[in-house]
């Protein structure tokens, strides 16, 4: 397991730097640093920008000094909040981390029930709803969700009770010091909206994995020596199904880092997604670069993560 | 032995007998070598087969019809939209302005008096197009890509593998947003392109994954021992078995590449204003959230909603009706 | 038909003289007797399940039929099939794949998919199993009634240990200390002979060989001595002298707990030194059912004389061609009219009756049963021939 894990963790590693290089790369060739200072037409600044970042060298050059500073912490200054970009992620990553923790604990509880449930019953009317419904999470534009999501459940019922607040708040995270329910009335449509997807791809998911593993012939075996109905389904059939979930899931979370841009601009909650969205609408290029890294980072991360689970979940994975 | 024959027989067995033995064992496992003979009736049955289980699936047919109007609607758009796309703001028309949905007006009008049905019809070409070339974009690269990596193996599989997980690993939506602003600047083309570049590793994973189990099958092998070239083979025994799968997974990447395309617009990232298209619809009208205008943000979703919603069905359909014994 | 162990005839494994020439296994006397362990009747509680005398058979399967609903059709897997299991019998049924031989056993413990539509009646001990609650079958399945299955690898949970496995089919039926969970569990490894029980009972199922892994599914099966044990195909999927091996763990097992066996094969040849009496199936229905001596000696079936046809012998000259029933076997969607086997059988009379009118399942003597138009016209020598002639 540990030279499973070793191994992994080994091929992580040139990924980044690889990952790393096309960002860089892709980061330089698109976007002018000094877009901001030109505009303020303060030559010394822009110079001083350009040597800082040794934009006069070759390309490979400006990579490796740009590659020691950001391996020293060095990630250089928000041209917005004129605060350290490090400092910025880092808060923002707060935000985000809050949206994501919440958005997969309960997808993951409702995709799971869905899924079993839908395999269990498989034809069902239930089952059919369910595939419908998930249908429709997939194909819906999260964001065009979330702004509904506003109009129907924040401004309808405002009018329509004349409430001087509403039920759940359209603005996100900004209701510190006002108890849980605050927190859940702020939280509330941020969630759902980043819920709709996730709840209908894992439970497509989990139904079909469900499907497979409930017609294995282990499954036959263990009603066969006359386990009660309720325990193969949910010893042997959910901790088989679980295996390709998982996964599944780890990958998913890691892509959430830097996914949520949608999510979090439309609930103005000032998290990763928020981050980038004001970075590149203001030409704020040095976030840019950092939090396209960042968000690499965890992907793989996850990616790695999502492989040690499937040894730790699998015995037959552990020992090959 | 004549490799071409082999060619219908092959994917038979994934596709006649499976049915019966998923309950039991089939007895027509029993009689392969009889049933072998004889391409050309396969095939038809084949066909035939595929045919009859799309044509059950009834939600798939509808979605399929629902998109041939909605193309033949994008085609059309110039006869069928009740009004001018960009008429000229005159009184005639600003005195029509922000009127909610009535006669004269099925969906409304925005802020200027342009009539939103229109604009909704216009908004549905750059949409269904962007959705359709990235699909075949991405279907081609993803194709070449995974074919040769599955079927050379060693070094040339490592290092496209290794170049897909890479691109996997970029986020997605960030740098399309980069590109469409500082690259783009709002230009069709290059959006597509980018789409393009970025979804293709999807279709990519797939055929390697077929190329490679396809390419341990008999027929291949035997096709391989009978002296036929890699072009040949890949040509006439491989390319034709991943047909399906393929154009399951070209249809998905319609889908993906129609939101990630209304997402883009939406941030302002993507297809700029005057040209229409539903995100940046969105985009103009994600304002009149809370006001008497909020009719606005209903009908641009619900077409991207049903688009969507219509393809993904249409490749469930396919899915069913090349490989019934898939559970997703 | 794929033959792994020939055995027409009812020598003995052991009595057979190693043939040079002869499509027989490795020699079976090499075939270390399997570890097992001296049995100690006094363990295993023979009694504790409460064995009711009566007059009705143990297991009684009468006029089973059941039906799939395809897309294609209506696939019918087991056509009106009757037959008892007495105390303490070995019953062996032989066909080929697709004769409807894992359906009958699936249906006796009421494992069959939900689309299966089924009639008839599955009576043990006099009580009719169909229809019953799911709750009430859970009680019989494991106790009662237990099964072994074909393919072990697919049949053991791949993500628990072995000796888990086997324990639960002991805790889901009476309370137990772990300890004695525990030497319970071990002990049943030891009886079916693997090695280093204890430390193979916390192994996983990947890690176990296949004549390993299928010893293990017997003793799960075993764990409360069943009083039916079904066995389905339990030697296909091994290797011709592992085979032997877990055949004489199957016959051990009963000689040690008493349970009646219904031994499901292709193999005629396994079911030749094994089996009390014999039913042969074909295409859904039983063709045939006597004892071993009846089926191999007096076959009253064409189609059983044609499976013994095809199998090798070492009576016969050397060069000899072997016998093939001619044609495929029928899609069990579009079964022949009249005698399922009539398109492929040497002494079918064309039209009448054998195309039109289904032969009953009729007793001709002593218990022998077949379904032929012409049972008693039936003569091995007929067909016998390397070379079929049709009349």
């Amino acid at each position: 397991m540990a030279t499973y894990v070793g191994r992994r963790l080994l091929y992580s590693i040139p990924v980044i730097l690889v990952a790393s290089i096309l960002l860089f790369v892709f980061v330089r060739e698109t976007t002018d640093p000094t877009a901001r200072l030109r505009a303020s037409r303060d030559t010394h600044a822009v110079a001083r920008e350009r040597a800082r970042l040794h934009l006069d060298d070759p390309l490979p050059n400006q990579y490796w000094h740009w590659l020691s500073d950001f391996a020293r912490g060095k990630w250089g200054d928000s041209a917005i909040t004129h605060r350290s970009v490090a400092s910025d992620i880092k808060r923002a990553m707060r935000n985000t981390l809050q949206l994501i923790l919440w958005g997969i604990l309960i997808s993951a509880v409702v995709a799971i029930a869905i899924g079993v449930y839908s395999a269990v019953r498989q034809y069902s009317a239930l089952d059919y709803t369910f595939t419908g419904l998930s249908f429709i999470g997939l194909s819906m534009p999260p964001f065009w969700f979330g702004i509904i999501a506003i109009e129907l459940l924040v401004y309808q019922p405002k009018h329509l009770f004349n409430l001087h607040d509403p039920i759940v708040y359209s603005i996100g995270l900004h209701g510190a010091g006002g108890g849980v329910l605050d927190y859940a009335r702020h939280l509330a449509l941020p969630v759902a909206t980043l819920c709709v997807q996730i709840i209908a791809s894992w439970s497509r998911y989990q139904r079909a994995s469900m499907l497979d593993v409930m017609s294995a012939d282990y499954i036959r075996t263990a009603r066969a020596k006359g386990v009660p109905r309720r325990k193969v389904i949910f010893k042997h059939g959910l901790r088989n199904a679980l295996v390709p979930l998982v996964t599944v899931m780890a990958i998913d979370i890691g892509y959430l880092f830097g996914g949520l841009i949608i999510t979090e601009k439309i609930f103005s909650i000032p998290g990763m997604g928020n981050l980038f969205f004001t970075a590149l609408d203001g030409g704020d290029t040095n976030v840019l670069l950092p939090w396209l890294i960042i968000v690499a980072t965890s992907i793989i991360v996850f990616n790695l993560l999502a492989d040690v689970l499937l040894g730790v979940l699998d015995p037959r994975v552990r020992v090959s | 032995m004549k490799t071409g024959d082999e060619l219908s027989d092959a994917p038979r067995e994934g596709l006649g007998g499976a049915e019966p033995a998923q309950l039991l064992p089939s007895p027509q496992v029993d009689a392969e070598g009889e049933l072998a003979a004889g391409a050309e009736p396969v095939a038809r049955t084949q066909w035939q087969l595929f045919r009859r289980r799309f044509f059950r699936h009834k939600v798939a047919v509808a979605a399929l019809i629902l998109l041939v109007l909605l193309y033949v609607c994008a085609l059309f758009a110039h006869q069928l939209a009740p009004y001018d796309l960009h008429p000229k703001l005159n009184i005639d028309v600003l005195s029509q302005a922000r009127k909610g949905p009535s006669a004269k007006h099925w969906l409304g009008t925005d802020e200027l008096g342009r009539d939103q049905l229109t604009r909704v019809i216009y908004g549905g070409r750059i949409s269904l197009a962007i959705g359709l070339t990235v699909a075949i974009a991405a279907t081609v690269i993803g194709t070449l890509i995974g074919m040769i990596a599955g079927f050379f193996g060693g070094w040339t599989d490592q290092g496209l593998s290794r170049f897909t997980d890479l691109v996997l690993v970029i986020p997605d939506l960030a740098v399309l947003a980069i590109a469409g602003k500082e690259l783009g600047n709002g230009s069709v083309p290059v959006i597509i392109l980018i789409l393009a570049a970025l979804y293709w590793t999807y279709l990519a994973r797939v055929v390697r994954g077929l190329v490679i189990s396809l390419k341990e099958k008999e027929f291949v092998e035997a096709a391989r021992a009978s002296g036929a070239s890699s072009f040949r083979i890949i040509g006439r025994h491989i390319l034709p078995n991943c047909v399906g799968p393929i154009t399951v997974a070209a249809t998905l990447t319609v889908a993906t590449a129609i939101i990630t395309e209304s997402t883009l617009s939406f941030l302002g990232f993507g297809v700029q204003s005057p040209t229409v298209t539903w995100g940046n619809m969105l985009s103009q009208s994600e304002g009149t959230v809370g006001t008497h205008l909020s009719y606005l943000i209903y009908a641009p979703g619900l077409a991207i909603l049903l688009t969507v919603l219509a393809v993904n069905f249409l490749g469930d359909g396919l899915r069913d009706a090349f490989d019934p014994q898939s559970k997703h | 038909m794929k033959r792994r162990r020939g055995r027409p005839d009812r020598s003995t494994d052991k009595a057979r003289p190693d043939t040079p020439g002869a499509e027989v296994a490795a020699p079976l006397d090499d075939v270390d007797p399997v570890d097992l362990e001296p049995i100690n009747p006094g363990e295993l509680d023979v009694d504790a399940l409460g064995l009711g005398d009566t007059d009705e058979p143990l297991l009684s399967v009468r006029h089973l039929s059941v039906e799939f609903p395809t897309d294609d059709g209506v696939v019918k897997a087991v056509d009106d099939v009757s037959f008892d299991v007495g105390e303490n019998e070995v019953l062996g049924v032989v066909g080929e794949s697709g004769s409807g031989k894992s359906v009958t056993a699936l249906s006796v413990l009421s494992l069959l998919p939900k689309s299966a539509r089924i009639r008839g009646d599955v009576l043990f001990r006099g009580r009719s199993l169909l229809g019953r609650k799911e709750r009430e079958l859970e009680k019989l399945r494991g106790t009662r009634l237990a099964m072994i299955f074909q393919d072990a690898l697919a049949s053991l949970n791949p993500v628990f240990k072995v000796g888990d496995q086997i324990a639960e089919a002991i805790t889901v039926h009476q309370k137990i200390g772990s300890s004695e969970l525990r030497r319970r569990v071990v002990e049943l490894l030891d009886l079916v002979g693997i090695p280093n029980s204890a430390e193979r009972a916390d192994q996983y199922p990947h890690e176990y060989s296949g004549g390993m892994r299928q010893r293990a599914m017997i003793a799960m099966s075993i764990a409360n001595e069943p009083d039916v044990l079904i066995a389905d195909e339990p030697t296909t999927a091994l290797d011709v002298t592992i085979q032997a091996q877990v055949l004489d763990v199957i016959e051990r097992i009963q000689t040690r707990t008493r349970s009646s066996i219904v031994l499901i094969t292709h193999d005629l040849g396994v079911v030749a030194g094994v089996a009390d009496r014999v039913m042969v199936m074909y295409a859904g229905r039983q063709v045939e059912l006597g004892t071993p001596e009846q089926i191999f000696y007096e076959s009253r079936h064409p189609y059983t004389l044609g499976l013994l046809a095809s199998l090798p012998r070492l009576d016969r000259p050397r060069g000899s061609r072997l016998y093939r029933i001619q044609g495929q076997p029928p899609s069990l969607i579009h079964v022949p009219s009249g005698c399922a086997f009539n398109p492929r059988c040497p002494m079918a009379h064309l039209p009448e009756p054998c195309s039109t009118v289904r032969p009953p399942f009729v007793m001709l003597e002593d218990d022998h049963w077949s379904s032929c138009h012409f049972a008693r016209e039936v003569d091995p020598t007929l067909v016998l021939e390397p070379e079929p002639t049709v009349p």
